[in-house]
Protein backbone atom coordinates (compact mmCIF):
# COMPACT_ATOMS: atom_id res chain seq x y z
CA UNK A 1 0.00 0.00 0.00
CA UNK A 2 1.68 3.36 -1.11
CA UNK A 3 0.26 6.61 -0.51
CA UNK A 4 1.64 10.02 -2.17
CA UNK A 5 0.72 13.64 -1.28
CA UNK A 6 2.48 16.52 -1.86
CA UNK A 7 6.44 15.84 -0.86
CA UNK A 8 5.72 13.56 1.85
CA UNK A 9 4.69 9.84 0.96
CA UNK A 10 4.25 6.43 3.36
CA UNK A 11 3.87 2.85 2.67
CA UNK A 12 3.10 -0.12 4.69
CA UNK A 13 4.63 -3.32 3.38
CA UNK A 14 4.50 -7.15 4.50
CA UNK A 15 6.17 -10.42 4.10
CA UNK A 16 4.91 -14.15 5.21
CA UNK A 17 7.70 -15.76 4.14
CA UNK A 18 9.44 -18.12 6.42
CA UNK A 19 12.94 -17.80 6.94
CA UNK A 20 14.31 -14.89 8.46
CA UNK A 21 16.70 -13.44 5.74
CA UNK A 22 14.29 -13.93 2.79
CA UNK A 23 11.39 -12.20 5.17
CA UNK A 24 13.62 -9.67 6.19
CA UNK A 25 14.17 -8.70 2.78
CA UNK A 26 10.66 -9.28 1.50
CA UNK A 27 8.71 -6.81 4.10
CA UNK A 28 12.02 -3.89 3.08
CA UNK A 29 11.37 -4.42 -0.40
CA UNK A 30 8.03 -4.62 0.00
CA UNK A 31 7.60 -1.62 1.68
CA UNK A 32 10.32 0.76 -0.17
CA UNK A 33 9.10 -0.12 -3.66
CA UNK A 34 6.02 2.02 -2.82
CA UNK A 35 8.50 5.43 -1.84
CA UNK A 36 10.05 7.66 -4.87
CA UNK A 37 13.06 8.56 -2.06
CA UNK A 38 15.07 7.06 0.74
CA UNK A 39 12.82 6.53 3.86
CA UNK A 40 12.65 8.90 6.58
CA UNK A 41 12.80 5.87 9.24
CA UNK A 42 11.32 2.17 9.11
CA UNK A 43 9.51 0.74 11.52
CA UNK A 44 9.50 -2.68 11.77
CA UNK A 45 7.34 -5.45 13.76
CA UNK A 46 7.58 -8.74 13.38
CA UNK A 47 6.32 -12.04 15.08
CA UNK A 48 8.06 -14.25 17.43
CA UNK A 49 8.24 -17.03 14.32
CA UNK A 50 11.72 -16.02 13.26
CA UNK A 51 13.62 -16.84 16.08
CA UNK A 52 13.40 -20.79 15.01
CA UNK A 53 13.83 -20.11 11.18
CA UNK A 54 17.02 -18.43 10.82
CA UNK A 55 16.65 -15.92 13.45
CA UNK A 56 16.44 -11.93 14.51
CA UNK A 57 19.95 -11.01 13.09
CA UNK A 58 19.63 -12.73 10.08
CA UNK A 59 16.03 -10.89 9.82
CA UNK A 60 17.47 -7.87 10.36
CA UNK A 61 20.35 -8.55 7.84
CA UNK A 62 17.65 -9.14 5.57
CA UNK A 63 15.93 -5.91 5.80
CA UNK A 64 19.41 -4.02 5.44
CA UNK A 65 20.04 -5.96 2.30
CA UNK A 66 17.51 -3.76 0.94
CA UNK A 67 17.30 -0.44 3.47
CA UNK A 68 19.29 2.53 2.13
CA UNK A 69 22.29 1.97 4.83
CA UNK A 70 21.28 4.80 7.18
CA UNK A 71 17.82 4.98 7.44
CA UNK A 72 16.84 4.82 11.10
CA UNK A 73 15.17 1.51 12.32
CA UNK A 74 12.94 0.86 15.52
CA UNK A 75 10.98 -2.13 15.74
CA UNK A 76 10.28 -5.80 17.47
CA UNK A 77 8.14 -8.41 18.21
CA UNK A 78 4.80 -8.46 18.14
CA UNK A 79 1.92 -11.02 18.45
CA UNK A 80 -0.13 -9.92 15.64
CA UNK A 81 -0.53 -7.10 13.09
CA UNK A 82 -3.13 -6.27 10.73
CA UNK A 83 -2.40 -3.85 7.68
CA UNK A 84 -4.29 -3.13 4.46
CA UNK A 85 -3.06 -6.45 3.12
CA UNK A 86 -4.84 -8.82 5.79
CA UNK A 87 -5.03 -9.96 9.52
CA UNK A 88 -1.52 -11.72 10.69
CA UNK A 89 -0.60 -13.67 13.70
CA UNK A 90 2.79 -15.01 11.64
CA UNK A 91 4.84 -12.75 9.47
CA UNK A 92 6.28 -9.12 9.58
CA UNK A 93 5.11 -5.68 7.99
CA UNK A 94 7.26 -2.51 8.21
CA UNK A 95 5.83 1.26 7.85
CA UNK A 96 8.16 4.06 6.23
CA UNK A 97 7.27 7.68 5.48
CA UNK A 98 9.68 9.74 3.21
CA UNK A 99 9.23 13.44 3.67
CA UNK A 100 11.52 16.39 3.03
CA UNK A 101 8.91 18.04 5.91
CA UNK A 102 9.86 16.18 9.05
CA UNK A 103 12.74 15.56 11.96
CA UNK A 104 12.93 12.48 13.07
CA UNK A 105 15.37 10.41 15.96
CA UNK A 106 15.78 7.31 17.14
CA UNK A 107 16.44 6.09 20.92
CA UNK A 108 17.17 3.00 23.11
CA UNK A 109 17.05 2.37 26.36
CA UNK A 110 18.80 -0.93 27.98
CA UNK A 111 17.85 -3.03 31.61
CA UNK A 112 14.58 -1.62 31.28
CA UNK A 113 12.87 -4.90 34.12
CA UNK A 114 16.41 -4.23 36.30
CA UNK A 115 16.79 -0.40 35.64
CA UNK A 116 13.36 1.63 34.39
CA UNK A 117 14.11 4.98 35.20
CA UNK A 118 17.42 5.14 34.15
CA UNK A 119 16.59 3.19 30.41
CA UNK A 120 13.92 5.87 29.94
CA UNK A 121 16.65 8.72 30.68
CA UNK A 122 19.39 7.19 28.19
CA UNK A 123 16.42 6.78 25.96
CA UNK A 124 15.21 10.15 25.98
CA UNK A 125 18.65 11.73 26.07
CA UNK A 126 19.52 9.89 22.50
CA UNK A 127 16.22 11.59 21.37
CA UNK A 128 16.54 14.83 22.97
CA UNK A 129 20.32 15.60 21.75
CA UNK A 130 19.73 14.95 17.84
CA UNK A 131 19.55 19.00 16.90
CA UNK A 132 15.99 19.73 15.78
CA UNK A 133 13.84 21.65 13.38
CA UNK A 134 11.34 23.72 15.41
CA UNK A 135 8.67 22.04 14.19
CA UNK A 136 5.39 22.37 15.66
CA UNK A 137 3.77 18.87 16.19
CA UNK A 138 6.35 16.54 18.17
CA UNK A 139 5.22 13.46 18.38
CA UNK A 140 7.13 9.65 20.14
CA UNK A 141 6.28 6.23 19.35
CA UNK A 142 8.06 3.62 21.80
CA UNK A 143 8.30 -0.08 21.46
CA UNK A 144 9.09 -1.48 25.19
CA UNK A 145 9.97 -4.65 26.11
CA UNK A 146 6.86 -6.73 27.50
CA UNK A 147 7.05 -8.71 30.90
CA UNK A 148 8.16 -12.01 31.02
CA UNK A 149 6.51 -14.59 33.10
CA UNK A 150 9.59 -15.65 35.80
CA UNK A 151 10.29 -19.19 36.38
CA UNK A 152 10.24 -20.10 40.00
CA UNK A 153 12.56 -22.80 41.31
CA UNK A 154 10.20 -26.39 41.47
CA UNK A 155 7.08 -23.88 40.16
CA UNK A 156 8.68 -23.72 36.38
CA UNK A 157 7.03 -21.07 34.17
CA UNK A 158 2.96 -20.83 35.28
CA UNK A 159 0.43 -18.57 35.28
CA UNK A 160 -1.06 -20.34 37.90
CA UNK A 161 0.83 -21.34 40.97
CA UNK A 162 -1.78 -22.69 43.71
CA UNK A 163 0.45 -23.57 46.25
CA UNK A 164 -0.08 -21.29 49.04
CA UNK A 165 3.06 -19.18 49.08
CA UNK A 166 2.59 -15.89 51.69
CA UNK A 167 2.53 -12.58 49.46
CA UNK A 168 5.58 -11.26 50.96
CA UNK A 169 7.41 -14.27 49.47
CA UNK A 170 5.23 -14.41 45.77
CA UNK A 171 6.58 -9.84 45.91
CA UNK A 172 10.44 -10.99 46.90
CA UNK A 173 10.48 -13.79 44.23
CA UNK A 174 9.36 -11.20 41.74
CA UNK A 175 11.26 -8.23 42.39
CA UNK A 176 14.36 -10.61 42.31
CA UNK A 177 13.89 -12.23 39.84
CA UNK A 178 13.82 -8.93 37.85
CA UNK A 179 17.09 -7.87 39.40
CA UNK A 180 18.66 -10.93 38.79
CA UNK A 181 17.43 -12.39 35.28
CA UNK A 182 15.03 -9.59 34.45
CA UNK A 183 12.27 -12.02 34.23
CA UNK A 184 8.33 -10.68 35.50
CA UNK A 185 6.34 -7.44 34.61
CA UNK A 186 7.72 -5.12 31.98
CA UNK A 187 8.05 -1.92 34.06
CA UNK A 188 6.18 0.30 31.30
CA UNK A 189 4.52 2.43 33.56
CA UNK A 190 7.38 3.51 35.10
CA UNK A 191 9.45 3.43 31.84
CA UNK A 192 6.56 6.06 30.25
CA UNK A 193 6.06 8.09 32.85
CA UNK A 194 9.90 9.34 33.40
CA UNK A 195 10.05 9.52 29.66
CA UNK A 196 7.20 12.00 29.55
CA UNK A 197 8.60 14.08 32.36
CA UNK A 198 11.93 13.86 30.30
CA UNK A 199 9.69 14.64 26.85
CA UNK A 200 7.08 17.11 27.93
CA UNK A 201 6.38 18.28 24.52
CA UNK A 202 5.85 15.16 23.13
CA UNK A 203 2.57 13.17 22.39
CA UNK A 204 3.29 9.87 23.00
CA UNK A 205 1.53 6.45 21.74
CA UNK A 206 3.36 3.07 22.13
CA UNK A 207 2.97 -0.81 23.10
CA UNK A 208 4.77 -3.80 24.55
CA UNK A 209 7.07 -6.47 22.92
CA UNK A 210 5.82 -9.18 23.20
CA UNK A 211 5.89 -13.10 21.89
CA UNK A 212 3.29 -14.63 20.76
CA UNK A 213 1.24 -14.16 24.00
CA UNK A 214 3.19 -16.76 25.88
CA UNK A 215 5.17 -14.07 27.67
CA UNK A 216 8.07 -16.19 27.56
CA UNK A 217 10.46 -13.90 25.65
CA UNK A 218 10.56 -10.65 22.83
CA UNK A 219 13.05 -8.76 20.88
CA UNK A 220 13.33 -5.24 20.32
CA UNK A 221 15.08 -3.65 16.77
CA UNK A 222 17.30 -0.84 16.72
CA UNK A 223 19.16 -0.03 13.34
CA UNK A 224 20.84 -3.31 12.72
CA UNK A 225 20.57 -4.83 16.13
CA UNK A 226 18.87 -6.92 18.05
CA UNK A 227 18.20 -6.37 21.50
CA UNK A 228 16.15 -7.79 24.50
CA UNK A 229 14.76 -5.82 27.66
CA UNK A 230 15.24 -2.79 25.79
CA UNK A 231 13.40 0.08 25.23
CA UNK A 232 13.14 1.72 21.59
CA UNK A 233 11.45 4.41 19.94
CA UNK A 234 11.09 6.97 17.47
CA UNK A 235 10.60 10.66 17.38
CA UNK A 236 8.65 12.59 14.55
CA UNK A 237 8.36 16.17 14.19
CA UNK A 238 6.53 17.82 11.71
CA UNK A 239 3.93 20.53 10.98
CA UNK A 240 1.61 18.36 9.18
CA UNK A 241 -1.23 17.50 11.58
CA UNK A 242 -1.22 14.53 14.32
CA UNK A 243 -4.14 12.52 15.06
CA UNK A 244 -4.58 11.23 18.15
CA UNK A 245 -6.96 9.27 19.96
CA UNK A 246 -7.20 6.16 22.85
CA UNK A 247 -10.05 4.32 23.78
CA UNK A 248 -10.84 2.26 26.76
CA UNK A 249 -12.32 -1.26 25.69
CA UNK A 250 -13.72 -2.07 29.23
CA UNK A 251 -16.62 -0.83 31.07
CA UNK A 252 -16.83 -0.79 34.68
CA UNK A 253 -18.97 -3.34 36.74
CA UNK A 254 -20.65 -2.68 40.35
CA UNK A 255 -18.18 -4.83 41.73
CA UNK A 256 -15.76 -2.43 44.09
CA UNK A 257 -13.04 -4.06 46.33
CA UNK A 258 -10.51 -2.41 48.56
CA UNK A 259 -6.79 -3.85 47.38
CA UNK A 260 -4.12 -3.94 49.91
CA UNK A 261 -0.41 -4.38 48.02
CA UNK A 262 2.31 -6.59 49.46
CA UNK A 263 5.88 -4.96 48.38
CA UNK A 264 5.69 -4.67 44.65
CA UNK A 265 2.88 -2.41 43.68
CA UNK A 266 1.61 -4.98 41.30
CA UNK A 267 1.06 -7.60 43.63
CA UNK A 268 -2.28 -7.65 45.39
CA UNK A 269 -2.12 -9.94 48.60
CA UNK A 270 -5.33 -8.63 49.91
CA UNK A 271 -8.85 -7.97 48.85
CA UNK A 272 -11.48 -6.37 51.75
CA UNK A 273 -9.05 -7.37 53.93
CA UNK A 274 -8.99 -10.97 53.39
CA UNK A 275 -6.53 -13.29 51.12
CA UNK A 276 -6.84 -11.60 47.16
CA UNK A 277 -7.34 -14.66 45.07
CA UNK A 278 -10.01 -16.35 46.66
CA UNK A 279 -11.69 -13.11 47.42
CA UNK A 280 -11.69 -12.08 43.44
CA UNK A 281 -13.42 -15.81 42.62
CA UNK A 282 -15.83 -15.18 45.08
CA UNK A 283 -16.58 -11.68 43.46
CA UNK A 284 -16.58 -12.92 40.26
CA UNK A 285 -18.48 -15.71 41.10
CA UNK A 286 -16.40 -18.42 39.48
CA UNK A 287 -15.48 -21.70 40.95
CA UNK A 288 -12.20 -22.89 41.73
CA UNK A 289 -11.71 -25.34 38.98
CA UNK A 290 -10.96 -22.26 36.62
CA UNK A 291 -8.60 -21.75 38.76
CA UNK A 292 -6.27 -23.37 35.88
CA UNK A 293 -3.97 -22.28 32.73
CA UNK A 294 -6.72 -21.55 30.74
CA UNK A 295 -7.45 -18.84 33.15
CA UNK A 296 -5.93 -15.88 31.29
CA UNK A 297 -8.63 -16.85 28.18
CA UNK A 298 -11.45 -15.60 31.42
CA UNK A 299 -9.64 -12.73 32.40
CA UNK A 300 -9.68 -10.60 29.74
CA UNK A 301 -12.72 -9.97 29.57
CA UNK A 302 -12.92 -9.27 33.37
CA UNK A 303 -9.84 -6.82 34.17
CA UNK A 304 -9.14 -5.29 36.99
CA UNK A 305 -9.67 -1.30 37.15
CA UNK A 306 -8.31 1.55 39.07
CA UNK A 307 -9.09 5.17 38.15
CA UNK A 308 -6.33 8.02 38.45
CA UNK A 309 -7.27 11.62 37.31
CA UNK A 310 -10.54 10.83 36.11
CA UNK A 311 -8.69 8.25 33.91
CA UNK A 312 -9.50 4.67 33.92
CA UNK A 313 -6.74 1.98 33.72
CA UNK A 314 -7.59 -1.79 32.98
CA UNK A 315 -5.31 -4.18 34.34
CA UNK A 316 -5.73 -7.97 32.99
CA UNK A 317 -4.13 -10.61 35.30
CA UNK A 318 -0.91 -11.99 34.65
CA UNK A 319 -0.36 -14.73 37.43
CA UNK A 320 -2.12 -16.11 40.56
CA UNK A 321 0.26 -17.15 42.92
CA UNK A 322 -0.71 -18.85 45.88
CA UNK A 323 -3.70 -15.95 47.26
CA UNK A 324 -1.63 -13.58 45.80
CA UNK A 325 -2.03 -11.87 42.03
CA UNK A 326 0.09 -10.60 40.42
CA UNK A 327 -0.91 -7.89 37.66
CA UNK A 328 0.94 -6.51 34.83
CA UNK A 329 2.21 -2.69 36.12
CA UNK A 330 1.66 -0.65 39.36
CA UNK A 331 -1.81 -0.63 41.08
CA UNK A 332 -2.02 3.53 41.92
CA UNK A 333 -4.99 2.85 43.84
CA UNK A 334 -6.64 1.05 46.57
CA UNK A 335 -10.09 1.04 45.26
CA UNK A 336 -10.59 -1.05 42.57
CA UNK A 337 -13.30 -2.20 39.85
CA UNK A 338 -14.04 -5.41 38.35
CA UNK A 339 -14.02 -4.65 34.62
CA UNK A 340 -16.16 -6.10 31.84
CA UNK A 341 -15.30 -6.52 28.51
CA UNK A 342 -16.78 -8.36 25.62
CA UNK A 343 -16.76 -8.28 21.37
CA UNK A 344 -19.34 -6.37 21.31
CA UNK A 345 -17.84 -3.44 23.93
CA UNK A 346 -14.34 -3.91 21.65
CA UNK A 347 -15.77 -3.34 18.37
CA UNK A 348 -17.37 -0.27 19.30
CA UNK A 349 -14.34 0.74 20.29
CA UNK A 350 -12.84 1.02 17.14
CA UNK A 351 -15.54 1.91 16.06
CA UNK A 352 -15.52 4.98 18.29
CA UNK A 353 -11.93 5.59 17.99
CA UNK A 354 -12.33 5.30 14.00
CA UNK A 355 -15.22 8.02 14.11
CA UNK A 356 -12.58 10.42 16.81
CA UNK A 357 -9.98 10.73 14.56
CA UNK A 358 -11.62 10.94 11.81
CA UNK A 359 -13.66 13.86 12.89
CA UNK A 360 -10.27 15.55 13.33
CA UNK A 361 -9.23 15.33 10.02
CA UNK A 362 -8.95 12.54 6.75
CA UNK A 363 -6.27 10.46 7.89
CA UNK A 364 -3.24 9.26 5.24
CA UNK A 365 -1.18 7.05 7.62
CA UNK A 366 -2.12 5.43 10.30
CA UNK A 367 -0.39 3.70 13.36
CA UNK A 368 -2.58 1.77 16.12
CA UNK A 369 -1.53 0.02 18.96
CA UNK A 370 -4.47 -2.49 19.90
CA UNK A 371 -4.13 -4.94 23.30
CA UNK A 372 -2.74 -8.33 22.48
CA UNK A 373 -5.73 -9.85 24.69
CA UNK A 374 -8.10 -8.66 22.24
CA UNK A 375 -6.88 -10.58 19.64
CA UNK A 376 -6.76 -13.59 22.01
CA UNK A 377 -10.55 -12.55 23.01
CA UNK A 378 -11.50 -11.84 19.17
CA UNK A 379 -9.49 -14.76 17.51
CA UNK A 380 -11.52 -14.74 13.71
CA UNK A 381 -13.21 -11.51 14.64
CA UNK A 382 -10.07 -9.75 14.44
CA UNK A 383 -10.56 -9.63 10.19
CA UNK A 384 -14.38 -7.71 11.68
CA UNK A 385 -11.66 -5.11 12.97
CA UNK A 386 -9.93 -4.76 9.42
CA UNK A 387 -12.67 -4.16 7.79
CA UNK A 388 -13.85 -1.19 10.19
CA UNK A 389 -10.18 0.18 9.74
CA UNK A 390 -10.43 -0.41 6.12
CA UNK A 391 -13.76 1.49 5.32
CA UNK A 392 -11.51 4.66 7.90
CA UNK A 393 -8.79 4.50 5.66
CA UNK A 394 -9.77 4.21 2.16
CA UNK A 395 -6.42 3.80 0.67
CA UNK A 396 -4.42 5.09 2.84
CA UNK A 397 -1.80 2.63 4.30
CA UNK A 398 -1.95 1.32 8.01
CA UNK A 399 -0.47 -0.99 10.55
CA UNK A 400 -2.70 -2.02 13.67
CA UNK A 401 0.28 -3.83 16.16
CA UNK A 402 -0.64 -5.86 18.55
CA UNK A 403 0.97 -5.03 22.12
CA UNK A 404 1.47 -6.50 25.54
CA UNK A 405 0.19 -3.17 27.04
CA UNK A 406 -0.32 0.09 25.41
CA UNK A 407 1.13 3.38 26.21
CA UNK A 408 -0.75 6.74 25.77
CA UNK A 409 0.32 10.42 26.43
CA UNK A 410 -0.97 14.02 25.60
CA UNK A 411 1.17 16.91 26.84
CA UNK A 412 -0.51 18.36 30.15
CA UNK A 413 -2.48 14.81 30.53
CA UNK A 414 -0.73 11.64 33.08
CA UNK A 415 0.96 9.23 31.17
CA UNK A 416 -0.79 5.97 30.55
CA UNK A 417 0.10 2.63 30.58
CA UNK A 418 -2.48 -0.01 30.74
CA UNK A 419 -3.99 -2.79 28.95
CA UNK A 420 -7.30 -3.24 26.92
CA UNK A 421 -7.16 0.32 25.11
CA UNK A 422 -6.76 1.19 21.70
CA UNK A 423 -4.30 4.01 20.96
CA UNK A 424 -4.21 5.41 17.35
CA UNK A 425 -1.72 8.02 15.73
CA UNK A 426 -3.13 9.44 12.36
CA UNK A 427 -0.72 11.57 10.45
CA UNK A 428 -2.22 14.01 8.02
CA UNK A 429 0.15 15.26 5.16
CA UNK B 1 0.98 -35.98 1.71
CA UNK B 2 -2.25 -36.45 -0.84
CA UNK B 3 -5.54 -34.75 -2.37
CA UNK B 4 -8.46 -36.37 -3.57
CA UNK B 5 -10.96 -33.73 -4.34
CA UNK B 6 -12.67 -33.67 -6.98
CA UNK B 7 -12.10 -36.63 -9.46
CA UNK B 8 -10.60 -38.96 -6.66
CA UNK B 9 -7.10 -38.46 -8.28
CA UNK B 10 -4.29 -37.73 -6.11
CA UNK B 11 -2.26 -35.07 -6.71
CA UNK B 12 1.60 -34.30 -5.83
CA UNK B 13 2.64 -30.66 -4.95
CA UNK B 14 -1.61 -29.53 -4.45
CA UNK B 15 -0.89 -25.95 -3.80
CA UNK B 16 -3.46 -26.81 -0.83
CA UNK B 17 -0.31 -28.69 0.82
CA UNK B 18 1.77 -25.95 0.82
CA UNK B 19 -1.52 -24.21 3.09
CA UNK B 20 -1.67 -26.56 5.31
CA UNK B 21 2.61 -27.54 5.68
CA UNK B 22 2.19 -23.19 6.34
CA UNK B 23 -0.25 -24.09 8.86
CA UNK B 24 1.69 -27.06 10.65
CA UNK B 25 4.56 -24.79 10.88
CA UNK B 26 3.04 -23.08 13.64
CA UNK B 27 4.18 -24.65 17.11
CA UNK B 28 0.66 -25.05 18.22
CA UNK B 29 -0.93 -26.47 15.56
CA UNK B 30 -0.17 -30.71 16.38
CA UNK B 31 -2.31 -31.73 13.09
CA UNK B 32 -4.13 -30.60 10.18
CA UNK B 33 -6.08 -31.58 7.35
CA UNK B 34 -8.65 -30.58 4.82
CA UNK B 35 -11.30 -33.06 5.22
CA UNK B 36 -15.30 -34.55 5.48
CA UNK B 37 -17.30 -36.94 6.24
CA UNK B 38 -16.84 -39.58 4.50
CA UNK B 39 -12.44 -38.94 3.70
CA UNK B 40 -10.06 -37.06 4.53
CA UNK B 41 -9.28 -35.30 1.33
CA UNK B 42 -5.68 -33.63 1.96
CA UNK B 43 -3.62 -34.28 4.71
CA UNK B 44 0.29 -33.41 5.40
CA UNK B 45 2.72 -36.14 5.48
CA UNK B 46 1.51 -37.87 9.35
CA UNK B 47 5.05 -37.61 10.53
CA UNK B 48 5.09 -33.95 10.16
CA UNK B 49 1.91 -34.21 13.23
CA UNK B 50 2.66 -34.15 16.55
CA UNK B 51 3.50 -37.43 18.23
CA UNK B 52 0.71 -36.78 20.85
CA UNK B 53 -1.81 -36.63 18.73
CA UNK B 54 -1.08 -40.07 16.76
CA UNK B 55 -0.97 -41.44 19.84
CA UNK B 56 -4.57 -39.97 20.25
CA UNK B 57 -5.45 -40.56 16.47
CA UNK B 58 -8.35 -42.98 16.71
CA UNK B 59 -10.08 -41.29 19.05
CA UNK B 60 -9.80 -37.64 17.21
CA UNK B 61 -11.06 -39.36 14.32
CA UNK B 62 -13.83 -40.82 15.49
CA UNK B 63 -14.97 -37.66 17.33
CA UNK B 64 -14.58 -36.08 14.01
CA UNK B 65 -16.56 -38.62 12.37
CA UNK B 66 -19.58 -37.72 14.71
CA UNK B 67 -19.06 -33.59 14.04
CA UNK B 68 -19.09 -34.08 10.61
CA UNK B 69 -22.47 -35.36 10.54
CA UNK B 70 -23.43 -32.34 12.23
CA UNK B 71 -21.34 -30.24 9.84
CA UNK B 72 -23.15 -32.67 6.78
CA UNK B 73 -26.39 -31.35 8.25
CA UNK B 74 -25.70 -27.86 8.85
CA UNK B 75 -23.19 -26.36 6.13
CA UNK B 76 -25.81 -24.81 3.97
CA UNK B 77 -27.83 -22.85 6.49
CA UNK B 78 -24.37 -21.32 7.28
CA UNK B 79 -22.55 -23.40 10.35
CA UNK B 80 -18.98 -22.05 9.66
CA UNK B 81 -17.43 -23.30 12.91
CA UNK B 82 -17.31 -25.92 15.31
CA UNK B 83 -14.68 -27.17 17.90
CA UNK B 84 -14.33 -29.62 20.28
CA UNK B 85 -12.20 -30.58 23.41
CA UNK B 86 -10.95 -34.20 23.93
CA UNK B 87 -8.57 -34.62 26.77
CA UNK B 88 -5.86 -31.91 26.70
CA UNK B 89 -6.51 -31.08 22.75
CA UNK B 90 -8.60 -28.84 21.41
CA UNK B 91 -9.97 -29.83 17.24
CA UNK B 92 -11.12 -26.60 15.24
CA UNK B 93 -13.76 -27.23 12.83
CA UNK B 94 -13.56 -24.18 10.02
CA UNK B 95 -16.03 -25.04 7.13
CA UNK B 96 -15.58 -24.08 4.06
CA UNK B 97 -18.81 -22.76 3.07
CA UNK B 98 -21.23 -24.30 0.64
CA UNK B 99 -19.21 -27.62 0.91
CA UNK B 100 -19.44 -30.91 3.20
CA UNK B 101 -15.91 -30.01 4.08
CA UNK B 102 -13.88 -28.59 6.58
CA UNK B 103 -10.59 -27.21 7.81
CA UNK B 104 -9.43 -29.09 10.66
CA UNK B 105 -6.53 -28.27 12.97
CA UNK B 106 -5.45 -30.15 16.35
CA UNK B 107 -4.26 -27.81 19.24
CA UNK B 108 -3.36 -28.02 22.47
CA UNK B 109 -6.15 -26.87 24.77
CA UNK B 110 -3.62 -24.31 26.90
CA UNK B 111 -3.02 -22.97 23.49
CA UNK B 112 -3.97 -19.28 22.51
CA UNK B 113 -6.47 -20.00 20.48
CA UNK B 114 -7.17 -16.33 19.33
CA UNK B 115 -3.53 -16.02 17.41
CA UNK B 116 -4.18 -19.30 16.03
CA UNK B 117 -7.54 -18.79 14.58
CA UNK B 118 -6.28 -16.03 13.04
CA UNK B 119 -3.89 -18.11 11.05
CA UNK B 120 -6.86 -20.70 10.42
CA UNK B 121 -8.69 -18.21 9.15
CA UNK B 122 -6.13 -16.87 6.49
CA UNK B 123 -5.69 -20.67 5.67
CA UNK B 124 -9.60 -21.70 5.11
CA UNK B 125 -9.13 -18.19 2.74
CA UNK B 126 -6.31 -19.44 0.92
CA UNK B 127 -8.09 -22.74 0.26
CA UNK B 128 -10.92 -21.46 -0.67
CA UNK B 129 -9.28 -19.17 -3.74
CA UNK B 130 -7.26 -22.03 -4.48
CA UNK B 131 -10.72 -24.09 -5.11
CA UNK B 132 -12.54 -21.97 -6.62
CA UNK B 133 -9.08 -21.51 -8.84
CA UNK B 134 -9.57 -25.10 -9.45
CA UNK B 135 -12.69 -25.27 -10.51
CA UNK B 136 -12.29 -22.60 -13.39
CA UNK B 137 -9.73 -24.13 -14.54
CA UNK B 138 -11.44 -27.30 -14.42
CA UNK B 139 -14.54 -25.76 -16.18
CA UNK B 140 -12.32 -24.04 -19.13
CA UNK B 141 -10.50 -27.60 -20.02
CA UNK B 142 -13.93 -28.91 -20.36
Amino acid sequence: MDYKLGETQAAVGISRKWDAREAGRDVARSTLQKLNSSPNFFLLFSTIHYEKYGGFEEFLNGVWDVLPQGTPLVGGTVPGFMNNYGCFTRGATGLAIASKNMDVSIGIGNNTKRSPKKAAKNFSEMINNKKQTNYSNKFLFVLISGSIVPSFPGMGMKRVIKTKIPSSVVSRMLKTSLQVSQKGVGREDIILEEISKQMPDFSIIGGSSIDDNKMEKNYQFFNDKVFTNSVVGLSLQTDSPILLDSQVAVKKTDKVFKAQTAGEKYVINRINNKPATKTLFELLDWPESFMDERLHRRTFFYPILFEKEEEIFPEVIGVLAGNSIVCGFDIKSDDLFIGHSSRKILLNAIKNSVQNITKQGKPDLGLVIYCSSFLEALGRDFFEVRRILMDAYDEAPFVLIAAGGEDFRIPDKIPKHCNETINTAAFSF
Amino acid sequence: MMNIFGDGVWVQNDPLELVLDDLLKLDDILGCMVASKTMIAVMPDQSKFDPQVLELWDIIKRAMDDVFVVIREYSQTGLNEIEFRLQDYEVLFYILPDTENALVAIIPALANKGLLEVEMENARREILEIMKKQESERLTSL
